[in-house]
């Protein structure tokens, strides 16, 4: 009986687990892994029960061809040859540009390298992207823009040595639960612990100060705090002369930010917003964590540069417990390079951008790999029309996800543990995948149903690889600073830092002596309180919110097949305050309509004191009975052109 | 011999319930049966006024004087030298009995089999001396498995800590 020690495919702690296999190398049983320093023995349900998602009956065993009258079973031939002829005539009436790659980020990064050169080198288009676009894209844009690298800067550990950890816009209980042991660890610690959340979530519920702000008014808030820091004088000017520049300008434009206002525009007492400057001020360290709750509006990078000013301000960066923790939802490949110029093409579209493009006609080929653009993108309705306009839309996936359904060829493809490569967590570690078993009848691994596309799609050389190592390497030339496989030690324990630079095993701290700019200095970016493009009206009273449940994972195509998390989660509920529900005549369990410009969806009423009485919330992950996704407007963040997900005007009636 | 048991930190429990599945997958229990239940308390108004909500997990305490052992009708139920509180299935007639007793609702009835199935803290793990899959499993650490010495040494470092830091705040030694 083997045991094949790999890390789970959920969220980005890729927490590492051991498959055992029987004698006829069937997958039994996966068992967290000890020695894997993210997580140290624990898992959470997700991984645990990641088994019955790989040997679900329903996935795809077999190519897919469209009819009149639905799906046939074709032959690998057959459907890599449709897809090659259809492709050629767009290019030839068309142009390379008529075609569009999408891709989920939750690939190896040797799946996604080959994805690219697919789309670079072979067909010529520049539009490829991915789906981080909707998670991380604020985050890494501020990162950039603030520090010169939108590299993850702080070790896991640095949670450990803190005195004060900041959650803003965060669920780890939800998203990331093994995150929660250095959370509890760093409290026992005697380290306080401080949520910014809409919602009083479980995490919220834990902390030592929650500040119930209103959605989308984050940068209002840390600006008002960072303006109540320099009244007091509790910055750190010798940080802030030697290490940064053009802190000037921030500070006249936070001096706006008087308590009172902040008080109006975010609905926080004026108290707490003293109390929580106070005690960041206090705080020798401070360690900040954030996810989508701060990223996913209109003003997302704004709301990230906010984050990192106040950080600055206070020098509170590069040191043992100071720094940030930017949480990706999944593991994530790399998809930063090699970019467009790379191959002498210019920018190209991003996700939606395609999408519109499509709707458009100018786009009329699509290849989407691993991803549900239907469930996970805004205004669903209008997705599925641009979708339907398309001569050719090729999905590759594992199960008959929504845009599957509306493929004109699927092929099926592998699951993170039916293919070799490796894979970037939260801090930035690249781990490795290793294969635990095959994939199911002709199924087959991503980056080698890519490789035979291309081949058909007349590459003569390029596509030839071995391994997926082979990849790897050719991917690392592309980087200035190699990687090599050696980098990458037995336990797959691997790398660190910017992806693809090395360093052995420990994650390292960056920033210590310099920025990542060429002057090794931080850029404050002067960010302002903008309101949203849409308001609450009479019409639209309340503020949505999308939020991840603690048992479904994204657009639940895997956790959505588990019976585990099907009981605990069998249909989409809206969460909404005593007092709202009962202005509204809505009692516990009602069946509800949520409305929006964008749509509607039917949810069932869950009552509860944990969400704010001008807003509601609703989980984003797909049910049969309807998405939220379908009321999600589409409005983006001019930067990072990531979709405004929370704060969407609704109106909620009984049904 | 000692004495296991399992105890469980309130303060820590998020609720994931990766404790059930954790069970499910290593005793693969059947659909409807939890030898091991994550039992929310909340949300509701604690009595400061803030909006708290509990998590706790409760699986068989294999009692120290295991009332299941004493009404057992066909002597199926049996304590180990371990501490480890046993339902024979060759000899249990799925009368019930245990579950009515039992104070905390553990033995749970299998249709299937016509017999009571609950808790067997994983004996085969700890004989290998592993921990049990839920302890194993859990990440923020709030299941904690050992003797019954362990886990009360464990409970007082930790009161100590805080004490220690309380104290520093007192005497203003920080």
């Amino acid at each position: 009986m083997a045991t094949i020690q790999t890390h789970c495919p959920f969220c980005s702690i890729a927490c590492g687990l051991s498959i055992s296999l029987d004698l006829f190398g069937r997958p039994k049983q996966v068992e967290p892994n000890y020695n894997f320093t993210h997580n140290r023995g624990a898992l959470c349900p997700r991984g645990l029960l990641s088994l019955e998602w790989m040997r679900h009956q329903e996935r795809l065993k077999k190519p897919l061809i469209r009819e009149k009258n639905g799906f046939r079973e074709a032959s690998w031939s057959e459907a890599l040859q449709k897809i090659a002829s259809v492709f050629r005539s767009l290019i030839e009436n068309y142009g390379p540009t008529s075609i569009a790659f999408y891709a989920s980020s939750r690939l190896s990064n040797e799946t996604l390298y080959l994805f690219k050169k697919l789309g670079y080198e072979v067909i010529k288009t520049p539009h490829i992207d991915f789906n981080d676009r909707l998670g991380v894209a604020s985050a890494r844009a501020a990162y950039s823009l603030s520090l010169g690298s939108s590299e993850p800067p702080n070790p896991l550990t640095d949670l450990l040595a803190t005195n004060l950890v900041l959650i803003i816009g965060a669920d780890p209980c939800s998203c990331h639960p093994v995150l929660m042991r250095y959370v509890f660890d760093a409290r026992e610690r005697g380290a306080k612990i401080v949520t910014i959340d809409p919602r009083k979530t479980q995490t919220a519920r834990m902390a030592d100060l929650h500040i119930q702000i209103k959605p989308g008014t984050d940068v209002a808030f840390l600006n008002g705090a960072l303006n109540q820091l320099i009244i007091s004088g509790l910055i750190d000017r010798d940080f802030i002369v030697a290490r940064t520049k053009g802190f000037d300008s921030v500070q006249e434009a936070v001096s706006k930010y008087t308590p009172a206002r902040v008080a109006e525009i975010t609905g926080v007492k004026e108290e707490q917003l003293r109390a929580f400057a106070r005690l960041y001020a206090q705080s020798p360290t401070a360690m900040v964590i954030h996810s989508r709750g701060l990223e996913q509006h209109q003003k997302g990078v704004s709301a990230v540069l906010a984050c990192i000013n106040l950080a600055l301000a206070t020098g509170k960066v590069g040191k043992r417990g100071c720094g940030f923790l930017p949480l990706m939802g999944h593991v994530s490949g790399v998809t930063s390079y090699p970019n467009p110029s790379s191959y002498g093409l210019k920018e190209g579209f991003t996700v939606y951008e395609m999408i519109e493009a499509a709707y458009r006609r100018e786009i009329r080929g699509m290849y989407i790999l691993a991803s549900n653009p239907v469930v996970s993108l805004p205004e669903t309705g209008f997705v599925v029309d641009a979708l339907q306009k398309l001569d050719l839309l090729v999905v590759q996936d594992v199960f008959l996800t929504e845009t599957a359904k509306l493929a004109h060829v699927i092929l099926p493809g592998s699951t993170l543990y039916e293919s070799e490569g490796t894979i970037n967590a939260v801090d930035g570690r690249r781990v490795k995948l290793k294969r635990a078993f095959n994939t199911p009848k002709d199924a087959k691994e991503d980056w080698k149903i890519i490789c035979q596309l291309a081949k058909i799609l007349g590459a003569n050389q390029g596509f030839e690889y071995g391994s997926a190592e082979e990849v790897l390497d050719e991917l690392s030339s592309h980087s200035k600073k190699t990687i090599m496989r050696r980098d990458i030690d037995e336990q797959g324990l691997a790398v660190v830092g910017d992806p693809l630079v090395s360093d052995k095993i420990e994650k390292k701290r960056l920033y210590g002596d310099s920025f990542a700019h060429h002057d090794g200095l931080a850029a404050f970016y002067m960010v302002e309180y903008a309101e949203p493009a849409e308001l609450t009206s009479t019409e639209y009273p309340l503020l949505l919110i999308t939020f991840k449940t603690p048992y479904h994972f994204l657009t639940s195509s895997e956790t959505g097949r588990i019976d585990f998390f099907k009981q605990k989660c069998p249909k989409p509920y809206l969460e909404i305050h005593p007092a709202t529900a009962e202005k509204l005549g809505i009692s516990q369990g009602d069946r509800v309509v949520v409305r929006s410009k964008a749509g509607k969806v039917e949810a069932v009423a869950e009552v509860t004191d944990t969400i704010r009485d001008d807003c509601v919330a609703m989980p984003m992950h797909w049910f049969k009975e309807g998405w939220v996704n379908l009321v999600v407007p589409k409005h983006f963040d001019p930067i990072s052109k990531i979709p405004n997900y929370k704060a969407i005007p609704v109106c909620v009636e009984r049904k | 011999m000692p004495e296991y048991g399992i105890l469980v930190d309130f303060s820590r429990c998020i609720g994931c319930r990766a404790c059930e599945a954790a069970c499910k997958e290593t005793n693969k229990t059947p659909e409807g049966i939890d030898w091991i239940k994550n039992i929310r308390i909340g949300p509701e108004y604690g009595p400061d006024g803030n909006l708290t909500m509990t998590m706790v997990s409760l699986n068989c305490m294999h009692c120290g004087k295991a009332p299941c052992i004493e009404v057992c009708p066909a002597k199926a139920i049996s304590k180990r030298p371990d501490g480890i509180v046993l339902i024979d299935s060759a000899k249990c007639i799925g009368c019930k009995h245990c579950l009515w007793v039992c104070p905390f609702g553990a033995p749970q009835f299998n249709p299937a089999e016509g017999k009571m199935t609950k808790c067997v803290l994983c004996y085969q793990r700890v004989e290998q001396g592993k921990l049990p899959a839920c302890v194993a499993t859990c990440h923020p650490k709030a299941l904690i498995f050992g003797t019954t010495e362990q886990l009360s040494t464990y409970v007082r470092e930790k009161a100590a800590k805080r004490a220690q830091r309380a104290s520093f705040y007192i005497v203003g030694l920080r």
